[in-house]
């Protein structure tokens, strides 16, 4: 497996969050004086930075890393995915004692969703991009050989740069999220999703191979206030093929909520 | 092999049109026009009666020689009079269009004619990109993007928003759905290999128009092989090719025919650009840089480029049934949608056309 995008050097402050036993790698970054807080937490995409660094221009944006992922230990003691979302709540909570929104990206977005049902006061509102949690679908790629990079990316060979990240670390980190989904469809969190109580956008590329995109609609169906939007012509990580959109999404909808659908752009060519 | 009649409506005084696109509103006359569409469908009617399985339309700009820019409200009012045949959208010039919108007509279309809906994508001649001002160099991409679009549209079965490159829309959520679930049958109309390769990815039919039988062989191989790269090969009503026709009792008769029309003069095509325009507008298609300076120093007449198609089909009832064959034979063509209104044939003559394709020719290719 790869890791998207290089990896870019924004500023911000790193630190370490202490919770559970885990030593958590956050980072900060934000105006002096910030419209809100948004927490993301990331898997493989930590050091991906061009979410980060839209929403830093106007919110206090602080990353987390999940135990297990990047440079973190192998994570052998969470036994759930709802476990591992609560030890998220606490370190959140730790770094921000009021509400937030929450964003979620891959196996972070499963985390997210748990974090929201276990923690339902503290998110104002949920991001979920490319979320795993729901597998209605039978794997896109079933029964053929298929390079790693396919399944993440719709157009592997348009990703020069994309560095290969260490085999030990994709190993590490698909070892925890064997361990904790076995691969499988959330149907707790899907028979949950009704009791998510903040405005909720669920983002997939619409050739994503990872993730069947149809798990979008099952999401919308659920989740009281909900949207759900495709990013055209990227795959599971958004991020690396089609920042501008991703970030054009998700920015509106951090601002605006389920106000985003109502049009602001102007139609005057010559006034 | 079956038949579909192109309904064209074309406009009964369109030999009189200039030879350049676009055909001015001056050379309308209501009264010629309302008769030119009731006599369009007339045809459609006929060809129905006579045998023909599809009933085509096709989005046209500002020319009277198709003379249906919305094919939707066409399309809509022909399949009141024909309740048997396809209606087959060959279709809507996705570039131009609000994807939507256009998913909102097909949805209502299958609607109407309860399934019989055919849809086809494409992108136009060069001169369509003009009617709404898009830009040739775009059109690829947003013709790639708007077929995703329509797809999405009318198969998502929740409200969706798209972040496209070239379209946004926060929310979808297009009603009514297809009758045909989970889609109607879709084609794509095209040569150019990137879109080849997504029509077979997709599993969507070919369309290929005016060409001839060799040229669109090559066309039907590389789409084949990379049906077969992805795992699937397409029915016969999944390769449509369109074509024009004159269609005489005798050979003979159809020789006299176009002796005549050698001798009235240069065919007016009606798609003709000026020099200038024409090769902004292929360079911009391409990719190319294109300098003013050298068209500036042209003609200032304004000489046209293009000329109006070849006929494809031409001759007795045997003879054309020869050369449809060529095209089910060599590239497997399954529908050939007719184009039977050629300059200076009045809507009588089309009349006795269709009759005689039906009794002569379209009994003999559907052997085949």
């Amino acid at each position: 497996m790869t890791q998207a995008g290089p990896r870019l050097t924004a500023a911000g402050k790193e630190d370490y969050v202490e919770v559970d036993g885990f030593r958590i790698r956050s980072w900060e970054a934000g105006p002096p004086q910030p419209a809100g807080t948004v927490v993301i937490l990331e898997g493989m995409t930590w050091g991906l930075s061009t979410l980060r660094d839209a929403l830093a221009q106007k919110y206090r944006v602080i990353a987390l890393e999940l135990p297990g992922f990047g440079a973190s230990p192998a994570n052998t003691r969470s036994q759930s995915v709802q476990e591992l979302a609560n030890t998220m709540a606490q370190a959140s909570t730790q770094v921000v004692p009021e509400t937030y929104t929450l964003i979620g990206t891959s196996f972070g977005a499963h985390v997210a969703l748990w974090q929201t049902l276990q923690a339902p006061d503290k998110a104002e509102a949920l991001v979920l991009i490319s979320p795993t949690a729901l597998l209605p679908a039978a794997d896109p790629l079933a029964g053929t050989p298929v390079d790693p990079t396919r399944r993440l990316f719709a157009h592997p060979e348009k990703a020069p740069g994309f560095a290969s990240v260490d085999p030990a670390t994709v190993a590490k980190e698909q070892a925890l999220v064997q361990r904790l989904t076995g691969g499988m469809h959330d149907a707790e969190a899907e028979r949950r999703l009704g009791e998510i109580p903040c405005a909720t956008l669920v983002l997939f590329g619409s050739e994503d191979k990872l993730v069947a995109p149809e798990a979008a609609r099952i999401y919308r169906a659920r989740i009281p206030n909900s949207n759900i939007a495709f990013v055209y012509d990227a795959g599971h990580l958004i991020e690396a093929e089609r920042p501008e959109a991703l970030v054009n999404a998700v920015s509106d909808y951090v601002d605006l909520r389920e106000t985003f659908i109502v049009g602001r752009q102007t139609g005057i060519i010559n006034p | 092999m079956q038949a579909s009649y192109l309904g064209a409506m074309g406009y009964a005084q369109r030999y009189n049109f200039p030879t350049t696109w676009p055909i001015p509103p001056s050379y309308h006359d209501p009264e010629t026009s309302v008769r030119s569409y009731q006599e369009g469908m007339e045809e459609c009617q006929l060809a129905e009666e006579m045998g023909f399985a599809w009933v085509s339309f096709s989005e046209h700009h500002y020319s009277g020689r198709i003379a249906t820019g919305t094919p939707a409200v066409m399309a809509a009012a022909v399949a009141e009079r024909c309740k048997k045949a396809k209606i087959a959208m060959l279709g809507h010039l996705l570039t131009l269009n609000n994807p939507i919108r256009v998913a909102e007509e097909l949805g209502l279309l299958d609607n109407l004619t309860n399934g019989r809906l055919v849809i086809g994508f494409l992108r136009g001649t060069p001169n369509e990109d003009q009617t709404y001002s898009v830009n040739p160099a775009e059109g690829r991409g947003r013709l790639l993007e708007g077929m995703d679009l329509v797809i999405k549209a009318l198969t998502e079965p929740q409200p969706f928003s798209w972040e496209g490159r070239y379209y946004q829309f926060r929310t979808v959520s297009v009603w009514p759905r297809p009758v045909q679930q989970p889609l109607p049958p879709m084609v794509v109309a095209t040569r150019s290999d990137d879109m080849l390769q997504y029509a077979a990815e997709h599993k969507l039919g070919l369309a290929v128009s005016f060409v001839p039988v060799d040229q669109m062989a090559k066309v039907a191989e590389k789409y084949y092989a990379w049906c077969d790269e992805a795992g699937w090969q397409p029915t016969p009503d999944q390769i449509v090719f369109r074509g024009s026709i004159y269609l005489a009792e005798t050979d003979k008769q159809a020789e006299a025919w176009l002796e005549g029309i050698k001798q009235a003069g240069p065919v007016p095509g009606g798609i003709a650009m000026r020099p200038a325009v024409s090769k902004a507008i292929q360079a911009a298609r391409a990719g190319e840089p294109f300098d003013l300076r050298n068209i500036l120093a042209g003609s200032a007449q304004g000489d046209v480029t293009g000329a109006a198609r070849a006929l494809n089909f031409f001759g007795g009832p045997d003879t054309v049934v020869k050369q449809l064959k060529a095209y089910h034979d060599q590239c497997g063509v399954g529908v050939v949608d007719l184009f039977f209104q050629q300059p200076r044939v009045s809507h009588k003559e089309v009349m006795q056309e269709i009759e005689l394709f039906g009794k002569e020719v379209l009994p003999q290719i559907q052997e085949f």
